[in-house]
């Protein structure tokens, strides 16, 4: 596997999008940070369609930063796509949302989210949360993905 | 001659006292002859004398044996009256009551038939005359008579106009009927005699009619009618009881639908109220953490170049930020409450305490407070999370409440009662007047100002959360003197 895997973070909030890469960078997580604003890019971005097919500039992730809350196709779509895509099913998803219904951590995990965080408001937790992932990813051994964008 | 007076004597005695039941049978028995063999006008004036004293008695015997009878029926009828009473008020079903009412008008009359009517007043200028039910009527009869009104050529239709008791006691000859087509319906129902009185109760209502008749010619006795009528006035009292109770009844069940549905409407708004309120304060912060992330942003990369007016603005937006997500945060806490299933269970306060004092780990440092939960922590019967909500709410009071150059000193003391385990907070802080304890466990009630950062929720979630889960909550305070806030919960069985 990539001595760096990459991290894909979707998000439809420009602010957090900035802010979550903000994080990123204050926690000194040297990472290819990669974004889709919402479902259906992230899945394009995962199917490699169109320009996304060039893996050299978008990587497939190993880990994916989820929102649930979004226009086109919302988070759990996402995740229920890749969890049928048997190239993509074993990606680490974590749900990183505003919500804090129970229900919804419920259902995520169901459909085979393997963390579930709400976002933080404050920027120090923030720091952290990226902090811990990183620490973490650091140590994880990632599964090998069969690139749907090469076959 | 003398066995011959001491035959006829005999013959009169036994007569006068052994055919008791034959007298009230044949009441013309006295009026027969004595004995055929025997012409009276043979007897001597002596024997005569005597004959006509034996008359005498045997008449006395007679009339005294006849009121006897009398007597016998009308206690008898006057029981059955009593049974019925009873009956009536224990019968339950309106319709079982009118059977029985015809069945003892039938029992006091000795009548063929009997039929009671309801009256329906508005149905024209007296009203109309529906048919509950009958005894003996045949099905045209029955058909016939379904509907009187004051124009009928019946008894009924007679009592209807004149609004009293009627008695007819031959049809063939009577004013209102002979002659007209009620006559054939009479004579086709094999009724010649009739008898109606008008069911009115003690208010004076006319509930309507009830009927008794005889396939022969009869007129009742005045006992018989006396008593008829006690049958009627308790009859009239108990229909329109029932129908009270009834209406009633109906107005009840009509009344508690309407509750349910209203209920069930209310509940159906209080929801999409709650979940209104969740959707707000859950899209409310997405924008409010954008503010707080770049007032941060803002303040920690060019912090040092902002003047000190700048810098300070920056910090109050922060500020009012972070307020803002901390109430937006006890509202989603609260309208989940609300929303929120809980499952009660076993819940071991120890642990839980335990978990909570350690969430403020950081704060009760800087603050250099002290929190004794030492214990030990019985086991009550609740939904976890939110006991856990409820002791972080306390506990971030107690720390939050206490003058900024005080170190907070906090107890956690559980304490077992008879069915219950109250949990105190104990704490060193400002402390709640009197006349501010209840309110306080009101939503958005603020004591403090900009003082002390306090949303105003976290009370009302402590008191709506203790009762959600069959406990309450409370505080016993003076100002300036510390707070003592409790919640008491459901105990657990001891483990075995």
């Amino acid at each position: 596997m990539n001595d760096k895997p990459a991290v894909l973070l979707v998000d439809d909030s420009e602010n957090d999008l900035l802010l979550v890469r903000r994080a990123f960078k204050k926690a000194e997580f040297d990472i290819p940070l990669q974004e889709a604003q919402n479902g259906v890019e992230a899945i394009d971005y995962l199917a490699g369609k169109g320009h996304y097919g060039d893996r050299a500039q978008f990587p497939l992730p190993a880990v994916m930063l989820l929102d649930l809350n979004m226009p086109m196709k919302n988070g759990f779509e996402v995740l229920k796509w890749m969890r049928e895509q048997p190239g993509l099913k074993r990606i680490i998803v974590i749900i990183l949302t505003a919500s804090m219904r129970d229900e919804d951590a419920e259902r995520a995990y169901d459909q085979g989210a393997n963390w579930f965080a709400v976002k933080p408001s404050e920027m120090a937790t923030l720091i952290e949360m990226v902090r811990a992932l990183r620490d973490w990813m650091h140590f994880a051994q990632f599964p090998l993905l069969d690139d749907p964008a090469k076959s | 001659m003398k066995t011959e007076v001491e035959g006829i004597l005999s013959v009169v005695a036994e007569r006068a006292f052994s055919d008791t039941e034959g007298a009230t049978r044949r009441p013309g028995g006295a009026k027969r002859r004595l004995a055929p063999e025997v012409e009276e006008g043979e007897l001597s004036p002596a024997l005569r004398d005597e004959l006509a004293e034996l008359r005498r008695f045997k008449a006395e015997h007679e009339a005294l044996v006849q009121l006897h009878e009398a007597d016998r029926r009308e206690l008898e009828n006057t029981r059955r009256l009593q049974q019925i009473s009873a009956q009536l008020i224990e019968h339950d079903d309106i319709e079982a009551l009118y059977e029985r009412i015809m069945d003892t008008a039938v029992g006091i009359m000795r009548s063929d038939f009997a039929s009671m009517q309801r009256l329906y007043p508005e149905r024209g200028p007296k009203g109309e005359l529906k048919l509950l039910g009958h005894r003996g009527f045949s099905a045209a009869a029955a058909a016939t008579w379904e509907w009187v009104s004051a124009d009928s050529n019946c008894i009924c239709g007679e009592a209807l106009r004149t609004g009293g008791r009627v008695i007819v006691p031959d049809f063939e000859t009577c004013s209102f009927v002979a002659g007209t087509p009620g006559q054939a319906a009479y004579r086709a129902a094999g009724i010649r005699s009739a008898k109606s009185t008008l069911l009115r109760s003690r208010s004076g209502k006319v509930l309507g009619m009830i009927s008794t008749h005889w396939g022969r010619v009869h007129e009742p006795s005045e006992s018989e009618l006396r008593l008829f009528d006690v049958l009627a006035r308790q009859a009239a009292d108990l229909i329109e009881r029932r129908q009270t109770e009834e209406v009633l009844r109906e107005h009840a069940a009509r009344t508690e639908r309407a509750v349910v549905e209203r209920t069930a409407e209310l509940r159906e708004m209080n929801q999409q109220l709650e979940s209104f309120v969740y959707s707000i304060a859950h899209d409310l912060r997405g924008p409010l953490r954008s503010m707080q992330g770049f007032s941060e942003v803002l303040l920690e990369e060019v912090g040092d170049k902002l003047s000190a007016e700048a810098h300070d603005y920056a910090r109050r937006i922060n500020r009012s930020a972070v307020f803002m997500d901390a109430l937006l945060r006890d509202l989603l806490v609260f309208s989940r409450l609300s929303q929120q299933q809980l499952v009660l269970g076993r819940v071991e306060l120890g642990p839980l305490a335990e978990s909570v004092v350690a969430r403020f780990e950081t704060e009760i440092r800087e603050r250099g407070a002290t929190v004794d939960a030492a214990g030990p922590w019985p086991a009550v019967i609740a939904h976890e999370p939110m006991v856990g909500q409820i002791l972080y709410n306390l506990l971030s009071n107690a720390l939050k409440f206490v003058a900024r150059d005080r170190p907070p000193l906090i107890r956690l003391v559980p304490e077992e009662r008879d069915d219950c385990i109250r949990v105190t907070v104990v704490d060193n802080g400002v402390g709640i007047a009197p006349e501010y304890q209840e309110q306080i466990f009101r939503l958005f009630t603020r004591l403090h100002g900009d003082k002390f950062h306090g949303t105003g929720i976290g009370l009302t979630i402590v008191q709506k959360g203790a009762e959600r889960m069959g406990g309450r909550a409370g505080v016993e305070s003076a100002a300036g003197q510390g707070s003592r806030f409790w919640f008491e919960l459901p105990k657990a069985r001891r483990k075995p």
